[in-house]
């Protein structure tokens, strides 16, 4: 009977998937060319704001928080087989569907803004997962 | 060179194109060795948990030794925008990194710099073939045989047409060769004490065939990158002779 439980838990850490990391690592990767056009898209929209009277921080930041979350997203994805991925991976997903959205409505690229925020969702979905299979 | 590359209307720079494929290489790599070494769930999750913090410590660091050896320590407070990054001080954030969660998760700090450290050799060596196509990081007029940079280029304003000798070409290489050696003929135990010798070993040399700017770092005699690759190629002796008298010592305890 001791031994029938040893190998169940094996076996439950071998099906936990890799795919959350390597998703994860290939989704940042896609997005440092995302992030240089998400630049060039903030330098434009400073220019207009700055030209309308503002002082263009606004869209400066806010490319500067779609950053942030693609290195949160890249950071979590290693988690993806730890004791907290269902937590990690609910973050990592909402962070692919945010790059992903803002690859649909311009700032950035809509082809880096898609293949990075699927790939950092099918991290957090396989993060989830890997919580499920553990239980 | 080909500093980005176009197709379906999208421009990828090739600079943090193959610094991406570096990481994923890197990543790999430790993943690789972790399988080999049958290390537990636990530690796996611990281990590979640490790679994307290595990774951000190590560009911080990369990015404010590059602010201070071109703009100096005020750079950093007064003007700290417009800067790249260096390899030394990405090693340097890295290293910090890895101290820093050796305390935190128990692991031993000598055992994770066995793990990465060598894993980067591969990244460099594809970064620098980035480096080169971005046509930073570039030689000194050649005599031989060089290499011309496109208008527009950086090496283009400094030399105009002038071959350049490829020196992140031959770094690359010499960075292809310092990895087999590694991973192919040194243990596991002193993987880390020879990356901190042979890498900057080759640094050291290849820095007198660069003509970009580099910064100052204690004196304008030897350039930042050479201070820094001394003083690693001392550590890393050090530590190698540190692991070798722990051996001996073990060696003859057995044996008594």
């Amino acid at each position: 009977m001791e031994n029938s439980g040893v190998t169940v838990m094996v076996n439950v850490e071998k099906k936990k998937s890799n795919a959350a990391w390597i998703c994860g690592l290939i989704g940042f990767i896609t997005s440092l060319p995302n992030s240089f056009c998400a630049m060039i898209c903030a330098g434009v929209s400073v220019a207009v704001e700055e030209s309308a009277g503002g002082d263009g921080s606004g869209s400066a930041g806010y490319f500067w928080f779609i950053v942030l979350v693609s290195i949160l997203c890249f950071a979590l994805s290693f988690m993806g087989k730890s004791k907290n991925s269902f937590v990690t991976g609910l973050i990592v997903l909402l962070g692919g569907i945010f790059i992903l959205i803002n690859g649909f409505i311009g700032f950035g690229s809509m082809l880096w803004g898609t293949a990075t925020g699927g790939l950092y969702i099918a991290s957090g979905i396989v993060s989830i997962l890997n919580k499920k299979r553990a239980n | 060179m080909f500093r980005y590359l176009e197709f379906w209307g999208q421009k990828i720079a090739m600079f943090p194109f193959f610094t991406g494929m570096g990481i994923l290489a890197s990543a790999f790599l430790i993943f690789n060795q972790l399988k080999g070494m049958r290390v537990s769930a636990e530690r796996e999750n611990l281990l590979m948990s640490a790679i994307p913090f290595v990774f951000i410590f190590g560009v911080a660091g990369g990015y404010i030794a590059d602010a201070v050896f071109r703009g100096g320590v005020n750079a950093l407070f007064v003007n700290p925008f417009g800067y790249g990054l260096t390899f030394f001080g990405w090693l340097t954030g890295g290293m910090l990194f890895l101290l820093i969660y050796s305390r935190i998760s128990g692991l031993k700090y000598a055992y994770l710099l066995n793990l990465f450290l060598p894993s980067f050799t591969f990244a460099q060596a594809l970064g620098r073939i980035g480096c080169f196509l971005g046509g930073c990081c570039y030689g000194r007029p050649a005599k031989i045989w060089g290499v011309s940079y496109p208008p527009g280029s950086v090496p283009y304003i400094h030399h105009g047409a002038t071959p350049l000798v490829p020196i992140q070409l031959y770094e690359s290489a010499y960075l292809f060769v310092v990895f087999i050696i590694l991973f192919g003929l040194i243990r596991f135990k002193h993987r880390g004490a020879w990356y901190l010798i042979l890498m900057p070993a080759g640094r050291f040399v290849l820095e007198f065939l660069r003509d970009d700017e580099r910064g100052i770092f204690l004196s304008n005699f030897l350039s930042p990158s050479q201070w820094i690759s001394l003083i690693l190629g001392i550590t890393g002796v050090w530590w190698l002779c540190k692991i070798k008298s722990m051996e001996k010592e073990l060696c003859l305890k057995k044996t008594m």
